[in-house]
């Protein structure tokens, strides 16, 4: 058994609080990313089921077993820095083998079995040519697979990795999260993997726990949280481009509340009507497809300036400024276009997602989530 | 105009290469005459061991000449009752041991102050140093009493003592700031492997700190090579060093000037040699590849 | 704004190690060019190179026209960012932006407005008197930016500044580093090793490898028309698929023949396949993702393969495939996306095909036009 359980998890360092109070389950074989930008608390929440943190609160359990005092050679976990942490003074091999002879696991393994298990690692991570040579000749990607090696080398039942591909360029950082999805169905190993990167947690994971500043935003699967997100801020942080997440008064109208964009008053669909009674602002998140460029005199055409524009791969995408607020806007008709160029266009609502502007969390038709903890515990397993 | 304008990227050009050239050799030029100029006593203490007397006091100074030994058989063989080579020993034996312990009890301080957060950490680290803030003859009376009371004067131990708990601050501060560059999670991954702090210290800590070992190895070492001012107080026949030897040297015998280089010519070369060895150890970046 | 031309620059370290060897490019004044490449491709000793702080060891540097070689890097009127920012950390962000004014001895008045003014631009007003160690990452380089663009310089010199910011500060800093470059209009050469940063920022992109100049057009020209096998495999946000393959022609077709699968090429290429390549047969084929449609059903010009990874990507998924010649991968809709295990049948984009010979030469290269 090698689930990992957070059960009202609380870390503070001095009189910074990192989180508070985090329920967080990642079930026997599953690859969890825990996904958010820098100083949300990923790397600490990952950090105490290694052992390296521990909780001012609540326990942290591996296979149902409370381990918040055990110390980290004793809790079982493999686990690859974000840095590699490779020790410069030993060759390839020797990091590899170096967890294999640690002195709590002496006489657990015969020098030729050691020997063994370090060719096989080598060879299920294609470095098996490099053994001899002391880590400081390796390349970056190769550095990384040793990295990875040497916390798979025991065979642990649970895998910690920490922006295991960020400081890789593009094409390594690619062939190797095929590498890591690969491996974990072939091994099975219950993984947690601590990213900044939306694209690589929605690539390798079966479950992402997306954080923000301390709190869980949402847990769920992949495309889960990519379609239905749960919050303004995985809206904003999840697919690439992600959703344009725009402030929008709200004004009553004689048939109903009216959106108001820039100049505009954009009359809702039915659906969205009823989700802003009795509100004067919302989150709206639009993704680029809801947007269009259109003739100025077209009807529904909102005014917008252009803000910035770039090219991504084979299309243009622009940013609108419309009010107060930036929308995204992709073609594949490359043209000119300058900052700061009078636009129209048009906004299409039957997609588009609302979000309360004070919470941040998504309304929904019939559901009024309790503020503040949305999605934090898991639908998936329910606490005993 | 046009034939100015035409050769005038030429001329600066070759004048941009000539500038580095010029600038190297006027560097290395400079190198090497700050080096002459200090290996001149070295060349003037090894030249007077091997002259014979008359060389030594000739004027102007003989730059070809005869070798001989007679002036280190004089200094081990004729020269007062104690052979030079007892304090030789007394030398190694006290400088090896101090320079041992200062070095090995150091770096696990150091290590401790580096890597565990404990309260007054800071304020520790500044006690330790202060311990080499006033100068060494201002405990030259305590000291004496304290040896004395438990019988340990004319005794190589207590100078091991003595130039361990000088060295030990010195060695604790150098050491502390190599240990905080190792990264922090070299250690950790350790820690996740199954190895305990005590063998993380061992095991991966202090192999990378090498250069600094090496380096306050060889800075202890100098200091209790060279200490004449404890040494001559707390040693009198049987522990006396050899910076004690030849200053009662220079003066029981007048200065007979030949003897006198000879027998500073091994008080220089093991000490040299020591530092030679320990030399290819000071090389830096140590820690390159570790992580990035 | 002044035009900067590289002529047959070269920069040796020692004897045997050249940085940048022969490098000719020309910047036209106003243009904002990225120098894209894989790190120790000699991009920023080129870089630095221009900037004065290394020297020339062949070649010339010219600013619009004028030799610079031998000018200090202080006169040559060239504003850098660092990737390290490169910030004053004992003067608040007020101190920092002001220091190129000062060392020009502008009055305290004007300072204070200019101060100011640029703040306001980059949206720092609320830091001014904070220490660069107060600042994240983003706001850092901002300041960076702040200080760069403070004494309206006519050129700028980046020097990856953005490589130590998280990926979504680096979207919303690109966006502001081009509207900079639309306002002010500098002349701009910004080094970079991602090629997303590179297509969003630049208007021209220069790829180096080797310390040598590979090819120089927009990111669309190197997508569709890679010079060569480095280029088509460094640039895409996917990587490139490359297959071993072999051309036959029956006199009226030139076909491509791809394991068990035949590939039709068009008369157009055929036509410059047959110029290009002699005797060759064996050739590397070479597949961007984007261009490959999975089927359920065989047919002779599709690759068959075995699903072996899918990775989702919100509206798009790419699928990883092990065929009997090698892994493909392709760029389909997450809606229907095969699974792992499918067996699923590769169509490709005929037209968007690239070939390339053993030197790694791109036989259906087009020169520019």
């Amino acid at each position: 058994m090698s689930e990992i359980r957070f059960e009202g998890v609380t870390k503070r360092f001095g009189a910074v609080t990192v989180f508070e109070d985090i329920d967080l389950t990642c079930p026997e074989h599953a690859y969890l990313c825990l996904l958010g930008p820098s100083g949300c608390g990923k790397t600490t929440l990952m950090r105490m089921v290694a052992g390296l943190e521990s909780p001012d609160a609540g326990d942290v359990l591996i296979g149902g077993e409370r381990v918040n005092d055990l110390s980290p050679a004793w809790r079982n976990v493999g686990m690859a820095f974000q840095n590699y942490a490779l020790y410069p003074h030993l060759s390839v091999s020797e990091n590899l083998a170096f967890p294999l002879r640690a002195p709590i696991r002496k006489g657990q393994m015969s020098e030729a079995e050691i020997t063994r298990r370090t060719d096989e690692v080598a060879g299920l991570l294609r470095i098996a040519w490099l053994l001899d040579r002391p880590v400081g000749a390796l390349s970056g990607g190769q550095q990384q697979r040793v990295a990875l090696g040497r916390a798979l080398i025991r065979n642990p039942p649970v895998l910690l990795l920490d922006e295991p591909v960020t400081h890789l360029d593009a094409r390594l950082r690619y062939e190797m999260r095929a590498e890591l999805k690969t491996l974990h169905a072939r091994l099975g190993t219950t993984t947690i993997h601590v990213t900044h990167d939306q694209s690589e947690a929605l690539a390798v994971a079966d479950l992402i726990a997306v954080m923000n500043s301390g709190e869980i935003e949402q847990v769920g699967p992949p495309m889960a949280v990519y379609d239905d997100p749960r919050t303004a801020f995985v809206a904003g942080f999840v697919g690439d481009p992600p959703m344009s997440v725009i402030e929008v008064p709200v004004h009553p109208g004689g048939d109903g509340p009216r959106l108001t964009l820039g100049d505009s008053a954009l009359t809702p669909p039915a659906a969205m009507s009823g989700l802003l009674d009795g509100r004067d602002r919302v989150l709206l998140g639009l993704r680029p497809a809801a947007v269009d460029l259109v003739a100025p005199d077209a009807p529904g055409a909102i005014a917008a300036t252009v803000y910035a524009h770039e090219m991504v791969g084979r299309e243009l995408q622009i940013m609108l400024s419309i009010g107060e607020g930036q929308v995204r806007y992709r073609t594949p008709e490359i043209r000119a276009v300058a900052v700061g160029e009078a636009v129209a266009c048009a906004i299409d609502l039957d997609g588009a997602r609302l979000f309360d502007a004070q919470t941040g969390i998504a309304l929904t038709a019939g559901s009024d989530p309790a503020p503040g903890r949305a999605g934090a515990a898991m639908p998936e397993t329910p606490r005993p | 105009m046009s034939t100015t304008a035409a050769t005038e990227p030429a001329g600066a050009a070759a004048g941009a290469a000539a500038l580095p050239r010029l600038r190297s050799i006027l560097i290395l030029g400079t190198a090497c005459l700050v080096t002459g100029i200090s290996l001149i006593p070295l060349y003037i203490m090894i030249t007077t061991a091997l002259k014979s007397e008359s060389d030594i006091f000739a004027w102007p100074p003989v730059w070809a000449f005869e070798p001989t030994f007679q002036s280190f058989y004089n200094a081990f063989f004729l020269f007062g009752g104690q052979n030079v080579l007892v304090f030789l020993f007394n030398s190694v034996l006290i400088t090896g041991a101090s320079t041992a312990f200062a070095v090995t009890l150091g770096a696990m301080a150091a290590y401790g102050l580096a890597r565990f957060k404990f309260a007054a950490n800071k304020h520790l680290a500044f006690f330790i140093l202060s311990t080499r803030f006033a100068p060494p003859v201002a405990f030259i009376v305590p000291i004496y009493l304290m040896f004395n009371a438990v019988g340990l004067i004319d005794s190589q131990l207590a100078l091991i003592i003595f130039y361990t708990s000088m060295n030990l601050s010195f060695v604790i501060w150098v050491l502390r700031s190599f240990f905080v560059e190792i990264p922090v999670e070299l250690e950790e991954a350790a820690l996740v492997d199954g190895y305990t702090r005590w063998q993380v210290f061992r095991r991966v800590a202090l192999p990378l700190v090498k250069p600094g070992l090496a380096a306050t190895a060889i800075l202890s070492a100098v200091f209790s090579w060279n200490e004449f001012l404890l040494a001559s107080i707390l040693t009198q026949r049987d522990a006396a060093t050899i910076p004690v030897y030849l200053s009662g040297f220079s003066a029981s015998m007048g200065i007979a000037w030949g003897e006198y280089m000879a027998v500073g010519f091994f008080a220089v070369a093991p000490i040299m040699i020591f530092t030679l060895v320990l030399q290819r150890h000071l090389v830096r970046g140590l820690t390159f590849g570790a992580v990035r | 704004m002044p035009r900067i031309e590289f002529d047959r620059v070269t920069k040796r370290y020692t004897a045997d190690t050249t940085a940048v060897d022969a490098l000719s490019l020309t910047v036209e004044d106003g243009l904002f060019l990225c120098i894209l490449g894989p790190s120790g491709c000699g991009k920023s000793s080129s870089l630095r190179m221009l900037a004065g702080l290394e020297s020339i060891t062949e070649g010339e540097i010219r600013v619009d026209g004028r030799r610079i070689n031998e000018l200090e890097a202080g006169t040559r009127d060239f504003a850098m960012v660092f990737e390290n920012y490169a910030l004053y950390p004992h003067l608040d962000v007020q101190g920092n932006l002001a220091m190129p004014l000062i060392a020009r001895r502008m009055p305290r008045r004007r300072i204070a407005e200019r101060v100011a003014e640029v703040a306001r631009t980059l949206r720092i007003t609320e830091h001014l008197r904070k220490r660069p160690r107060q600042l994240s990452g983003g706001q850092r380089q901002r300041v960076g930016l702040g200080r760069a663009i403070i004494r309206d310089t006519r050129t700028f010199l980046m020097d990856e500044p953005l490589g130590h910011l998280e990926a979504y500060l680096r979207v919303q800093l690109r966006s502001e580093i081009r509207r900079l470059h639309e306002r002010l209009g500098a002349t701009t050469v910004y080094i970079t090793h991602d090629q997303e940063e590179a297509a969003a920022v630049s208007d021209r992109i220069a790829v180096m490898s080797d310390g040598r100049l590979q090819q120089l057009g927009t990111l669309l020209a190197l997508i569709d028309n890679p010079v060569n096998r480095f280029v088509a495999e460094f640039i895409g946000d996917l990587p490139i698929v490359i297959l071993p393959a072999a051309l036959s022609s029956d006199g009226l077709t030139t076909v491509l023949a791809v394991g068990e699968s035949r590939l039709p090429l068009t008369p157009e290429q055929a036509h410059r396949l047959n110029g290009a390549t002699g005797d060759r047969r064996a050739v590397d084929l070479g597949i961007r993702p984007r261009d490959v449609a999975l089927h359920a059903e065989p047919a002779p010009d599709r690759i068959a393969a075995t699903v072996s990874v899918t990775e989702p990507q919100g509206d798009a998924t790419v699928i990883i495939a092990e065929s009997p010649i090698g892994r493909i991968s392709a760029r389909v809709p997450s809606h229907g996306a095969p699974k792992a295990g499918d067996a699923v049948h590769a169509a490709i984009e005929i037209e968007r095909l690239h070939v390339f010979d053993g030197d790694g030469r791109n036989l259906l290269h087009r020169e520019a036009g």
